[in-house]
């Protein structure tokens, strides 16, 4: 079977530089990440299959 | 009821000190230009230019939600959600003082003009990065003067 | 058996290759020249060891006889263990009895037997593999959920690849899937291959298998091509490109196929089949820490192409490119902006296409008057195929002085200026009356200034501390010329807690409120260990009514304002509310009411999402009444199992917005499902049930199957 994985730059290839205000080169997931405005995620659904409620790095709970 | 103003009386006059000695490092992105500079103009109420004793490390996560579907499947409303996640270090012993978030949302109608749609987009972040601007700096203030008190 | 010191010997077998030996008691035996070592034999060299409770080093012929708990691990971090093994002196196994290893990157190979082969490989005999834990967190031993078991499987060190002959997967002890020719690498790395075939069944396609084979060219390009099969649609074929190069990445996914569309109004199947398909491009090419290139290209050949085979329900399809440079005090954007609508009512030519967008701004770095100073520069071309165009510039600079008083007041005072310049045409297209603005050029000079009080207070409260803060703010400017100005992005207006304090309330920049206002709210929060409340609320007040640029209905246009405000509350992770709400200053009725509430843990919760909206604004296309719910609830059981449900419904009734025929509860789609997921597979069957019909993609039940091995290869 076959396994998709992330694209990783070459032997002798660099990964673009980072840009101003973030400390690490961008991977190649990031950079194919849509734009916020590009594509605006219209899914109207809160769920769509069974999942866990991840912790979510972005809004911590008050300690 | 024990109220207090924030900024002034004994502990007050030294957070607004301590909230000018902080310095944001720079953010990525169209919105952590915005919120960065938002930041800078909440912290500098003192208008000491003093030298920087804390470091103020933003990650910012900025994402569009549609909601408020019509009959025929089109969404009519959306939400943008702009929130950080942000760490207060001291510079000299490199210690965390403060790692949290803060959050805030605002609502867009989908207009039939599409531009207008993005226009709208483009304000609400604007607006977004002054909000969340506000709480970030309310929560340094309240941890600066719990380390004042602690004294 | 006294304590005996380990002894430790350094042995140079090969040039440059030492074997580092320790074990509790060692001795040398010269004629055979055969070294004998028991009691916790390790050797190591490199980095790799064995370890084993005796062993017996043939130096003449070379071989090492390792025998009791012998655990041998290779430089790729991969252990195996066996009772009795046969190595050469570079470590490399014989013949081996009974094995087992443990992969570095997770997963376990039992076999009765194996033995290296000369290429370096593992080659097990009866072997089964799993990546599941066999030993639940208790330590007692546990079955695994799956393993695969093989006649033969190789394992091949260099390349971290194992590939089975004769693979069955076995489910919970039940042999249930043949698995030929099945390989994959333990390290993660890609592999090129046939991905795990998707199978769904849904209303308008019928029962859909889709396949895809990834090629992975090289470490930065891969090309992924599928089809899809239907039973009651002609097959589709799609593809994807990746590419990373040291500047940036692209990709480009891309679908097509050859069958009957519904036409768009009447719903009637038209007879004629075509070319339909769909194409998506997006990349992002960072030249310098400043110069940034982001680009996302969407084409439907149709509007219901997407709906129809289930790729995206969007509605808009939006093209854009962006140039930026961001610095420390300047950002710069050249922008673009197309969309193609998918809307069945909607005609593409109204379409706007805004090219270019150019948005300059510069702070000034050292402070003018001890103030800061931001100078921005914008200009806008908009054109529409059969409307109105327009083209706009303007500069426009704004001061901002932040102090705070001896009292604790943090006092702002703010001078904005800025001068516009418009050009329009066959603005008579436009339908809604107060977007025309006059044709030909137009131009207007804009001042406003505004002085902003906040007041915070600080305090203990409920075992916590609570702000309270106060805030008021005066904004003055001479009137501006609103009306005779076209207004291309400044419709969607709606007074609420983000925008009440901003200096100008509508978005854009094509209308500004002018004259005297007065805006007052107060902000209180409290935070105590665990909790965390928050509501805030304000209003406005205008010294002139403004009814021409803001139609009733959206809270700004009488003297004055409705009251709009935010609550949120918190309680650790497990509960989440935040209500936002515009409340009419008469008759209290509720304007807009929007709640969100997640409510539970991480496995078994509720998640509710509500919006009302009741403006009745007349005369505006855009400003709509809509009333809808969201909901979305998870019950976790028996550990691993959970059953789901989800669903959206449309509440808006005929009073809210006469275009609809509902009659107040109209669901538009709804999920059931039920899923499996331990540490190492997950497993689930979802029913999806849509009730509105859109184009040719029909209303109906879709059920969907997921399977997958976690931590494996297999997705």
């Amino acid at each position: 079977c076959g396994q998709k994985t992330d694209l990783e730059p070459l032997a002798n290839q660099e990964l673009p530089p980072a840009p101003y205000g973030a400390t690490e080169q961008p991977k190649a997931e990031e950079l194919l990440e849509i734009e916020t405005l590009a594509a605006p995620q219209r899914s109207v659904e809160l769920r769509r299959r069974s999942e866990e409620r991840a912790d979510d790095p972005f809004d911590l709970p008050p300690e | 009821c024990g109220l207090q103003p924030m900024y002034a009386g004994s502990g007050g006059a030294a957070v607004a000190q301590g909230l000018a000695e902080v310095e944001v490092s720079p953010i990525a992105g169209q919105d952590g230009w915005l919120v960065r500079n938002a930041l800078n103009d909440r912290l500098r109420i003192t208008g000491s230019n003093a030298a920087p004793r804390y470091r103020l490390d933003v990650m910012l996560d900025d994402s569009l939600e549609g909601l408020g579907v019509l009959n025929d499947d089109t969404i009519s409303r959306e939400r943008r959600i702009l929130r950080a996640r942000f760490q207060l270090v001291d510079i000299a012993s490199d210690e965390i003082l403060l790692d949290s978030t803060a959050g805030s949302d605002a609502g867009i109608d989908v207009v039939s003009s599409e531009y207008a749609t993005i226009a709208a987009e483009q304000t609400a972040l604007e607006n977004l990065a002054r909000d969340v601007a506000d709480r970030m700096v309310r929560r340094i203030s309240l941890r600066l003067r719990e380390a004042g008190q602690q004294q | 058996q006294d304590l005996v010191e380990p002894v430790a010997t350094e042995e140079a077998v090969q040039p440059g290759r030492i074997i580092a030996f320790r074990a509790d008691n060692l001795d040398y035996d010269d004629e055979g020249d055969v070294v004998t070592a028991s009691g916790n034999v390790l050797m190591s060299s490199e980095d790799q060891s064995v370890r084993a409770d005796e062993v017996r080093w043939d130096r003449r012929s070379g071989t090492i006889y390792a025998n009791g708990n012998v655990r041998l691990v290779d430089n790729g971090g991969n252990q195996l263990y066996t009772e009795s093994a046969e190595l050469t002196e570079r470590f490399e196994a014989g013949a081996i009895a009974e094995v087992l290893v443990a992969l570095s990157a997770g997963g376990r190979l039992a076999a009765r037997g194996g033995e290296r082969s000369e290429g370096g490989d593992v080659v097990l005999r009866d072997a089964a593999y799993t990546a599941c834990p066999v030993t639940d967190p208790e330590g007692c031993n546990k079955t695994p959920s799956w393993r695969i078991t093989a006649s033969k499987v190789i394992f091949d060190p260099e390349t971290n690849r194992i590939s089975f002959n004769g693979a069955m997967l076995e489910l919970f002890g039940a042999r249930i899937l043949p698995m030929p020719g099945l390989a994959f690498r333990t390290d993660g790395r890609a592999i090129s291959g046939f991905l795990v075939p998707d199978l769904r069944v849904s209303e308008s396609n019928g029962v859909e298998v889709s396949g895809s084979y990834h090629w992975r060219i090289a470490d930065n390009k891969d090309l992924t091509v599928g089809t899809h099969l239907y039973t009651k649609a002609t097959p589709m074929v799609s593809g994807e490109w990746r590419h990373l190069t040291d500047r940036g990445a692209y990709q480009i996914t891309g679908y097509a196929t050859h069958s009957r569309r519904i036409t768009d109004f009447t719903g009637e199947p038209t007879s004629e089949r075509d070319l339909r398909g769909y194409l998506a491009a997006n990349g992002r090419f960072q030249f310098t820490p400043e110069w940034s290139l982001t680009s996302s290209i969407r084409v439907a050949s149709d509007r219901t192409f997407l709906r129809r085979y289930d790729i995206s329900r969007d509605d808009r399809l939006r093209s854009t490119i962006n140039l930026e440079r961001i610095d420390q005090n300047s950002y710069f954007s050249l922008a673009g902006w197309a969309t193609q609508t998918l809307r069945l009512g909607q005609p593409q030519g109204q379409v706007p296409i805004a090219l270019p967008v150019l948005d300059y701004r510069y702070r000034v770095t050292d402070p003018v008057a001890g103030g800061t100073v931001e100078l921005q520069a914008n200009s806008l071309s908009l054109v529409r195929k059969d409307g109105q165009d327009t083209q706009r510039a303007f500069a426009s600079a704004r001061w901002d002085l932040r102090r705070l008083t001896g009292l604790g007041q943090v006092v702002t005072l703010t001078a904005l200026g800025r001068g516009d310049i418009y050009h329009s045409d066959e603005n008579g297209q436009t339908v809604t009356e107060s977007y025309r603005g006059e044709a030909g050029w137009q131009g207007r000079g804009i001042a406003v200034g505004a002085i902003d009080v906040e007041w915070p207070f600080v305090g203990e409260a409920f075992g916590g501390t609570q702000v309270l803060k106060p805030r008021l703010q005066l904004v003055a400017s001479p009137s501006i010329r609103n009306l005779e100005i076209p207004n291309e992005d400044a419709r969607a207006i709606d007074l609420e807690d983000s925008n009440l304090f901003s200096l100008n309330r509508f978005p854009g920049y094509d209308r500004v409120e002018d004259g005297v206002r007065l805006t007052y709210g107060f902000d209180w929060e409290v935070q105590r260990p665990g909790w965390r409340v928050k509501t805030t609320i304000g209003q406005s007040y205008r010294f002139d009514t403004q009814r021409q640029i803001l139609p009733d209905g959206t809270g700004l246009s009488e003297r004055v304002s409705d009251f709009v405000g935010r609550t949120e509350v918190r309680y650790r992770d497990r509960v989440k509310l935040t209500h936002r709400f515009r409340v009419d200053k008469d008759s209290l009725a509720v304007r807009r009411n929007e709640f969100d509430a997640t409510i539970g843990s991480e496995r078994t919760y509720v998640e509710v999402g509500y919006l009302r909206l009741n403006r009745d604004i007349a005369g505006i296309e855009d400003l709509q009444d809509r009333e809808e719910l969201r909901a979305a609830a998870r019950i976790a059981f028996a550990r691993y199992w959970s059953v789901f449900g989800a669903g959206v419904f449309n509440l808006t009734d005929k009073q809210e917005d006469p275009t609809f025929t509902s009659d107040g509860f109209q669901p538009i789609r709804t999920r059931l499902g039920i899923a499996y997921r331990d540490e190492c597979l997950e497993f689930g069957l979802t029913w999806r049930r849509d009730y509105v019909n859109a184009g040719d993609a029909a209303r109906g039940d879709t059920f969907q199957l997921t399977f997958a091995l976690r931590n494996l290869g297999l997705r």
